[in-house]
């Protein structure tokens, strides 16, 4: 059951209440209380080691909080407890994220990086797999097209059959994101997905998260440092200090927080 | 040497060079582009090509004249060596050259050779030859767990014993057949996989290898010391696999003597089980390259590659990291239950640790993941030390220096995994 005071205005599709991670004697994330709108951008910002990846650990069950709840209503009427989840449940229930440090499988091609993202969508099992049915190899088929079909939608048109360590470090980073996309995900939850990019990479990165977001109706959240990119996308910005959330808002908000101001410039 | 010695030497060089050109041109005129996928003809090579070979084979026959190797020696080499031959030609040709492995024609050559291999040649080239298919099989069930799923497995041999002593210990308590204890072999490999995976699931790395290990220790120790299974002393008089209750050799052998000229020395027994392992590496071949390309093939190979970038697609780990074990061990479980049929007496040194890293040397030669390459592997572990009969003792000093050698200069196998 959930308590009756849980942040629930607006349904949104992913809270947290009181969420906590203590690991030994750091505690990373402090009752941190928050709510993501269905179908928006939330940027969660802040300085290093605010607590931002811990939260997205915690989010999508790669580490189970300390106390605290997370809700998560993949459509309206249902709710799912994500508290003690795990990576790839959580993924199987349509959240699907990328990393700060990029996690390819690197001496596996593009095309099977993507096809490996398609695991969720998938059926086919150990039976399948050992007899190769005619149900199997239509299903193998279709991966194969809707791969292919976004390999091509990203740019990634010659490359298919690269290894994915041999790419740039730009399109590592869109492999990365493409990747997650395969899955179908209802959030999409973007780890500094603008970290070290040029400056026409990241515009570019732009212009991919407002695609997405218009043609699927995806959540999207992401953790960033550029503050352009974040004010230019979001439509929410959290942002996270010492493991506590010290503001919540528009990005127009945000940017005249005090709060915000002090944990990132200092004070006088 | 005198002047005219030399001459000869020179001219006989030719059908050697000729033939090297053939075996091993393709490996050095063709070279695969690893960014585009495509093969490409390097024609600067030639020239290396046509003077090294002629060269080698040059050395080469002054090195017999020299070491006063009979020479103009008549008649067909030993059979072993043809078979050492054929095989490696074999395997050159259908792995290296790509046209040649989507030529229906060319692998219905292949079969019929392999089907027909028993009528042309000895008992002792068979045995070798049936050693060579039952490798391939162990190595292609050790693949799916080291190759693919990348979970260093130490213990292997014990799984190819629980194959090997569950068809000779159902055959000698309560007299089942080989046919029945196929699959039950199998089965039980399979069934202690999953037994071993359950409390092993959270180890990768290091950890797994010392555990696999000791399993496949404690497994052979048991054997050693129980009294169900003879301890010791092994187990004898296996019987062969039934052909439909006929005795082969009574009721095949005189026509094929008499009519296509089959080795009288051969066992027709011994034909039977070169068959069916033959029939079922073409079955597991199949198999395991449906496997590869498959959503369980490629979860095997995300768990290989990253853990953590795995789960966060969706990859159920424990579910995989099980069935690639027990799928692994059935591999082992019926590759065991041939051996005993195969050589009619086993004792728990048969499956001891130096057998499981002769299964994974295979599988690092041929190049992990790769199935042409465990099956290149494979013939080259098996046949090799058969070449090295006389130095026998130095057969693990060959074998280390080979593999720090592969180390070396190709990591990633002698034929690496193709896309």
């Amino acid at each position: 059951m959930l308590p009756s005071d849980a942040p629930t205005a607006g349904n949104p599709i992913l809270s947290t209440h009181n969420l906590s991670m203590r690991f030994g004697g750091l505690l990373a994330l402090s009752e941190v209380s928050l709510a993501v709108k269905r179908g928006s951008i939330t940027a969660i910002i802040g300085p290093n080691g605010a607590g931002k990846t811990t939260l997205f650990n915690c989010l999508t069950g790669l580490n189970n909080p300390t106390s605290g709840l997370i809700t998560y209503r993949p459509q309206e009427g249902q709710t799912v407890n994500l508290t003690h989840g795990s990576l790839d449940k959580a993924a199987r229930l349509g959240l699907a994220r990328t990393f700060q440090n990029i996690r390819l499988f690197n001496e596996l091609t593009v095309l099977e990086n993507v096809l490996i993202g398609l695991h969720s969508r998938l059926k086919a099992g150990l039976w399948g797999a050992l007899t190769g049915n005619k149900k199997t190899r239509a299903e193998e088929a279709l991966a194969l097209e809707l791969a292919n079909d976004l390999l091509q939608k990203q740019g990634f048109g010659d490359l298919t059959k690269v290894l994915a360590k041999n790419l740039p470090y730009g399109l590592r980073k869109r492999l990365e994101i493409t990747r997650a996309l395969a899955a179908q995900p209802t959030i999409l939850l973007l780890d500094e997905p603008a970290a070290g990019l040029n400056g026409g990479e990241a515009q570019d990165l732009i212009k991919l998260i407002r695609e997405v977001k218009s043609e699927g109706n995806l959540t999207i959240i992401l953790i960033e440092h550029d503050m352009s990119l974040v004010m230019s996308v979001s439509d929410e910005v959290h942002a996270l200090e010492y493991g506590r959330l010290i503001a919540s808002g528009t990005p127009a908000a945000i940017q005249r927080d005090e709060r915000v101001i002090k944990a990132y410039l200092g004070e006088e | 040497m005198s002047l005219k010695a030399l001459k000869l030497t020179l001219v006989k060089a030719w059908p050697g060079a000729l033939w090297l050109i053939i075996v091993a041109g393709p490996l050095v005129i063709l070279r695969v582009n690893e960014i585009t996928g495509r093969v490409e003809f390097v024609a600067e090579r030639v020239v290396k090509l046509l003077v090294g070979a002629f060269l080698a084979a040059f050395l080469w026959g002054l090195f017999r004249q020299l070491s006063g190797s009979p020479e103009g020696r008549k008649g067909n080499p030993p059979p072993l060596k043809r078979l050492g031959l054929s095989a490696l030609i074999g395997a050159f040709i259908s792995l290296k050259v790509n046209a040649l492995n989507k030529s229906r024609l060319f692998w219905v050559i292949v079969a019929l050779c392999l089907l027909f291999f028993p009528l042309m040649t000895s008992p002792y080239a068979l045995k070798v030859a049936t050693s060579v298919l039952i490798y391939i099989a162990l190595g292609l069930g050790l693949n799916v767990i080291v190759g693919l799923s990348g979970l260093l497995h130490l213990g292997f041999a014990a799984f190819y014993g629980v194959g090997a002593y569950a068809y000779a210990l159902l055959g000698h308590y309560l007299g089942w057949g080989f046919w029945v204890c196929l699959p039950l072999g199998g089965l039980a490999a399979a069934l202690l996989g999953l037994a071993l995976g359950l409390p092993v699931i959270r180890l990768t790395g290091d950890y797994l290898a010392i555990v696999t290990l000791g399993f496949g220790e404690i497994f052979r120790l048991l054997l050693t010391n129980l009294d169900v299974t003879f301890g010791p002393r092994g187990i004898g008089q296996i019987a062969p696999p039934g052909f439909f209750g006929l005795d082969l050799n009574q009721t095949f052998k005189p026509f094929l003597e008499a009519n296509i000229g089959l080795n009288p020395a051969m066992d027709l027994n011994k034909v039977w089980i070169y068959l069916i392992v033959l029939g079922l590496v073409a079955l597991s071949v199949k198999v395991a390259s449906r496997l590869e390309n498959s959503r369980l093939g490629r979860a095997w190979l995300a768990l290989r590659e990253d853990e953590i970038a795995a789960r966060a697609a969706g990859v159920n780990i424990a579910f995989t990291k099980l069935t690639a074990l027990a799928l692994g061990s059935f591999f082992a479980g019926l590759a065991g239950v041939i051996f005993a049929a195969q050589i009619t007496f086993i004792n728990p040194p048969s499956f001891s640790f130096m057998e499981s890293i002769y299964i994974l040397v295979i599988v690092v030669l041929g190049g992990q993941g790769s199935i042409p390459g465990i099956i290149l592997g494979a013939t080259i572990i098996t046949v090799l030390p058969e070449f090295l009969r006389g130095s026998d003792n130095y057969r693990l000093l060959i074998f280390g220096g080979l593999l720090v050698l592969m180390m070396v200069f190709r990591p990633q196998g002698l034929l690496k995994r193709g896309r």
